[in-house]
């Protein structure tokens, strides 16, 4: 059964490539026709996501006979998670904005993520893994269902950690608009009118995106942050303690909510607003990766956690 | 029986002596059909436009002078054949796929010439003046024009300055539906500029002059609202894009200035085209957030720089016509030596091979 499912991951991980792959192509080639077919293939690898997400629920709850598990419990999985989440909401983007261009930055950063799932046990352990075998079997492992820790085993573990992803995920598209925003600008401020720029949607329209995903993400975030609150209590007695986790959380919060001051009431506009979204995802970055060697209580996937 | 092209063009002859040469598509038809009988060629072919005039035809090789006759009938005037070309066989085919691919234009890689090519081709079809031959070659003339626009940068890059104006301000604000246009003074250059936005269908058109007379003047061809020059300059801010054409000898809008007007808008984004001599505004202006300030210079170094790059595209896209003018006339030749085998040797084939056919 947990063959399947790796045969099946598999063919997602091989989707996400080619859309990538092909979107890398269309960055040089320019065909409008290299764009829909890297769009139906992210559209198959995160509906085959989905499938292979439900499948290793149902292992995990009728094979395993895991109470409480959702397939989003170890750092492969939060990741294959995170990626699932950023595809879903490149597609949405898409389908309002047809903008192929995107796809090649977030293609790209949707494929680091979810490469990243499974090869960073590689990172710590490089020097103890001897050929390709080894290094296959440390990914492989990464990849099993896991064993629950006990504050994860909770209802709110269904609830908290996928609103986080959405709006995660919405910074992160965010994110790869705020590149195309700035190279557009360089060149406009360069006055160079390349093919580059010809090939760029108009300063505005991005910045519109910009603010519409975040102007998404961010009730989503704050939503994410309370019911966090909430399932600490339940974990841990206490709604707030100041853990390293909790208190990027909260760093990422004000990014994004001076982010959203600036333009409503400072009516900033233009590249100062754009960096400083950039800066809110790569802090979220930081809170959801960095901040896993810091935090005794977070730090579930590191393995430093309870 | 050959290939030729006799004609002349923008490289060998002035305006006047091509203006008496061109025809209409119309004028042409009729004046081949009147000509019918006279006409002794096997295959015809005539391409006319404002820059050229050519006679493509297939026939025996004593026809040339023929063609030149013609031409010279038509223009009246003797002294025209000293500008005349002629380009036989290979040579022909080679001249013919690079005016269709906008090589031998006067604006490198234009489009137009490719649609007057196939006009002009379906006209001579129409009439029968094409045959086998013609028909290929036309047709490959044709193709060729199109692969060589989509396999090299010959026909991109914006050529005029304003449409380089409309591409920067698309490439700002999108869809100008949404944006305001705001024109002080209302110059040549200024009218010339305002006439591309026009095209696009903007929210708001303001023409503002010193004399208001001149602002009506330009406003009433422009579909836009006249305005004298201190009520121009009250709805700056409401701008989205600004173009200025005032003689001055000082600024007229400074880098406080402008700031102060972007705080107005709420830092919108601004386009700002300065064509005044001297400059209307501080070019510092340009370093301040989401204002772009281009003034007429730069707008003509980005067509400059359009014009190098498809100048840089001729050599690849020469090989290409030559590639397919040589695949073309390999074509050729075994259909005429075929044709003639054919003829001189119907009688000695080799028993068994395709006797059905004899």
């Amino acid at each position: 059964m947990e063959t399947i499912e790796h045969y099946l991951f598999n063919l997602v991980y091989f989707c996400y490539t080619v859309s990538m792959l092909l979107y890398l192509i269309y960055a040089f080639k320019k065909r409008d026709f290299l764009g829909k077919i890297a769009f139906s293939f992210i559209l198959a690898a995160s509906f085959l996501h989905v499938f292979d997400l439900a499948f290793r629920a149902y292992i995990g709850l009728a094979v395993h006979q895991l109470k409480w598990y959702v397939p989003w419990s170890n750092w492969f999985e939060s990741f294959s998670l995170f990626s699932l989440v950023i595809a879903l909401t490149f597609i949405v983007v898409q389908l309002i904005y047809r903008l192929h261009i995107l796809g090649i930055f977030v293609t790209t950063l949707l494929w680091i993520v979810i490469s990243f799932s499974m090869s960073y046990p590689l990172f710590s352990q490089w020097k103890e893994l001897n050929g390709f075998n080894q290094v296959w079997s440390s990914v492989m492992e990464a990849r099993a269902i896991p064993h629950l820790m006990p504050a994860l085993q909770s209802i709110w573990m269904a609830i908290h950690v996928p609103m986080m992803f959405i709006a995660y995920s919405s910074f992160a598209v965010a994110f790869a608009i705020g590149i195309i925003y700035l190279i557009q600008e360089k060149e406009l401020k360069l006055k160079k009118l390349s093919g580059v720029s010809q090939a760029l949607p108009a300063l505005e329209s991005l910045d519109t995106m910009i603010y519409r995903l975040i102007g998404w993400g961010f009730p989503i975030l704050t939503l994410g942050v309370i019911l966090g609150a909430r399932w600490a209590y339940d974990a841990w007695g206490r709604y707030w303690g100041w853990d390293a986790k909790e208190t990027w959380a909260l760093i990422t919060w004000f990014t994004y909510a001076i982010y959203l001051h600036m333009r409503f009431v400072a009516h900033w506009r233009g590249r100062k607003t754009v960096i400083l979204s950039m800066i809110g995802f790569v802090v979220v970055l930081f809170t959801y990766i960095g901040v896993n060697y810091l935090s005794e209580l977070h730090g579930f996937l590191s393995g430093r956690g309870m | 029986m050959r290939l030729v092209v006799v004609g002349l063009s923008h490289h060998t002859a002035p305006l006047e002596l091509r203006e008496k040469l061109s025809f209409g598509l119309l004028d042409l038809e009729k004046f081949i059909e009147s000509q019918k009988e006279k006409i002794p060629v096997k295959e015809l072919m005539i391409l006319s436009t404002c820059n050229r005039t050519e006679i493509y035809i297939f026939a025996e090789e004593n026809l040339d002078s023929w063609a030149k006759q013609f031409l010279i009938d038509r223009s009246q005037n003797q002294q025209i054949e000293k500008f005349f070309y002629l380009k036989q066989e290979e040579e022909m085919v080679i001249h013919l796929f690079n005016v269709a691919s906008g090589l031998d234009s006067l604006v490198l890689g234009e489009n137009e010439i490719l649609k007057q090519v196939k006009d002009s081709y379906h006209l001579f079809q129409k009439s029968g003046w094409t045959g086998k031959l013609f028909n290929v070659l036309f047709q490959r003339a044709l193709y060729v024009g199109k692969l060589v626009r989509t396999h090299t940068g010959i026909s991109q890059g914006l050529l005029s300055s304003g449409s380089v104006a409309v591409s920067l301000a698309e490439k700002i604000f999108g869809d100008l539906r949404d944006s305001s246009v705001l024109i002080l003074g209302a110059g040549k250059m200024a009218g010339i500029a305002a006439r591309y936005l026009a095209s696009k269908k903007v929210k708001k058109l303001f023409v503002a002059n010193r004399t208001l007379e001149t602002a009506q003047t330009l406003a009433l061809e422009l579909h836009a609202q006249p305005l004298s020059l201190e009520e121009g300059l009250k709805r700056a801010e409401s701008a989205d894009i600004l173009i200025t054409s005032l003689s001055l000898a000082e600024p007229l809008l400074s880098k406080k200035e402008v700031q102060d007007l972007m705080k107005r808008r709420e830092n919108r984004s601004l386009f700002i085209i300065d064509i005044g001599v001297p400059r209307n505004v501080d070019p510092s202006v340009h370093d301040l957030d989401n204002v772009y300030l281009y003034n007429i210079d730069d707008l003509k170094s980005i067509v400059q720089e359009n014009i190098e790059k498809r100048s840089r595209e001729i050599e690849n896209a020469s090989i290409i016509v030559k590639e397919k003018a040589k695949e073309f006339f390999q074509w050729y030749v075994s259909v005429k030596e075929g044709a003639e085998k054919s003829l001189k040797h119907n009688s000695s084939r080799i028993p068994g091979c395709n006797q059905a056919h004899n």
